[in-house]
């Protein structure tokens, strides 16, 4: 019996230590024809041109990092543009995070947001070039 | 080369011409199409409403300026000295460019999305707001004034 | 525009008199913009006041380059930014751009009417837009009051709220698609 219960225990830990903080660097454009978009990017893309307008995604760079209360991570997708992020708490289904927007050494963003698993957080950076640079965050 | 949005706003105002108009219309979907197509509607609507606007107790309005216009002002009081003046100006603007708040209200929807709590760009020209994304539970948040990098710069 | 400079002469010799008859003609649009922009009767009460009364005061500077009542109307929009500008300025600072569904989420709401091949009015559509305006923050609204119906160059606006012409384009975008949303079901009538 307690075997049982030790192995149920030990089943459901890596349930939430398996969470991790997945963040990338998007540049978005018009083109014609619209670009196929990398998988990676394959669930973003037509939000993004809902909310933004661009039809054609590339990606720039993707970094992602275990979470762990209290702790400071640094995901660097790119290195001009990069998250310093701290959980704040768990709650039953979000993680409260301190996130911060860095391009190099200037902070643009200081922001405090409930993440949900599979529910991304969008963030409309600078432009590069004729493009847009656009921020996702995502607990998977 | 002028980005997406100002390119969308000059073409709906009818300042792109030629070769540039076609190319960038060629490169739009069929629902923006439409939907700026019923764009003179809206505008024509956003004309008259606002000459639709009553004003609430006009004549209250005429008496108010009136009065003010036709009271004598008090006598000017003696203000700061000048240097005493420059340091608060100076500290005011210091402390109005540390920091620029932003406290968005709490989104309820639901235990499965993601939300902003509160936000805020230290430099004074940058500004962010948040919306929810339609039909998703994801969250936007819109910066503006984070600037542009050229493109011959890597960001990788 | 005779009229208003007949009254603009006398008024600049202190007739009060004058100046009611020039508040009693301009003072419909002066507040309408405010409250367009600013969406609060009161509020766009107090800047119509301080409209006319800036204006008092400044009658000898209007150089009649421009109609007198787009001169009026550019103090009003002035005070109502300064008015949006003081409300940022303390912590609860309004982020009331919800709901923004530029995409088909209006498809689900029934808005056509039943009997078929009615066309919805033109009364219907402002309705409409005064609900959608409603849902933009103030700094959205100044930007599409100014340019759709002030009719002011991008460069002007920015001057104006104090802001960059790419801010100014970004935020007459995200307006732009937003009310277009907003109003999609009433595009398919057109």
């Amino acid at each position: 019996m307690r075997w049982c219960l030790f192995l149920l225990a030990a089943m459901a830990l890596p349930l939430q230590a398996a969470d991790q903080i997945w963040s990338a660097v998007v540049l978005a454009t018009n083109e014609t024809p619209p670009r196929t978009p990398p998988r990676a990017l394959e669930a973003f893309a037509p939000s993004i041109r809902t909310i933004f307008g661009y039809n054609s995604v590339y990606l720039v760079g993707q970094k992602k990092r275990a979470l762990s209360a209290g702790a400071d991570e640094w995901l660097i997708p790119s290195e001009k543009l990069f998250f310093q992020v701290t959980t704040l708490a768990q709650e039953r289904s979000h993680y409260l995070l301190r996130i911060g927007l860095f391009r190099e050494k200037e902070l643009l963003l200081c922001t405090e947001a409930r993440l949900a698993r599979d529910a991304p957080l969008y963030i409309r950076g600078p432009q590069w070039g004729a493009g847009q640079l656009i921020l996702l965050l995502e607990i998977r | 080369m002028k980005n997406f949005e100002s390119q969308y706003n000059r073409w709906l105002d009818g300042h792109l011409r030629g070769a540039g108009r076609e190319a960038f219309e060629a490169s739009l979907d069929d629902e923006t199409r439409r939907a700026a197509d019923g764009w003179h509607e809206v505008r024509a609507a956003l004309k008259e409403s606002a000459a639709a606007i009553p004003v609430p107790h006009p004549d209250f309005l005429n008496a108010q300026v009136l009065r003010a216009i036709e009271t004598p002002a008090p006598a000017r009081r003696q203000g700061l000295p000048l240097g005493r003046l420059v340091w608060a100006g100076a500290l005011c603007l210091a402390t109005a460019g540390l920091l620029t708040l932003s406290f968005l209200p709490r989104e309820t929807r639901g235990d499965t999305a993601t939300t902003v709590v509160s936000a805020w760009t230290p430099a004074p020209d940058v500004s962010a707001g948040a919306f929810p994304v339609p039909g998703g539970r994801g969250t936007v948040i819109w910066l503006e004034g984070a600037g542009y990098i050229p493109g011959e710069e890597k960001v990788r | 525009m005779d009229h208003d400079l007949h009254l603009l002469e006398r008024a600049r010799t202190g007739d009060t008199r004058a100046f009611d008859e020039l508040i009693t003609l301009h003072r419909q649009r002066v507040f309408a913009i405010a409250f367009q922009i600013l969406r609060s009767e009161d509020d766009a009460m107090d800047v119509a006041q301080e409209t006319f009364i800036k204006a008092w005061h400044a009658l000898a500077q209007f150089d009649g380059r421009h109609p007198l009542g787009a001169w009026l109307r550019r103090i009003a929009t002035n005070g109502a930014i300064d008015v949006v500008r003081r409300r940022q300025a303390h912590p609860q600072c309004e982020i009331d751009d919800r709901d923004l569904a530029v995409d088909a989420a209006s498809r689900t709401t029934p808005s056509r009417s039943d009997a078929p091949g009615m066309a919805m009015d033109l009364r219907d559509l402002r309705s409409r837009l005064d609900r959608a305006l409603a849902t933009l923050s103030p700094d959205h609204r100044a930007v599409i009051i100014l340019r759709e119906v002030e009719e002011e160059s991008y460069e002007e606006i920015a001057g104006r709220i104090g802001c960059s012409v790419g801010t100014v384009m970004s935020r007459l975008f995200y307006a732009r698609r937003h009310l277009q949303s907003q109003l999609k079901d009433t595009y398919e009538e057109f």
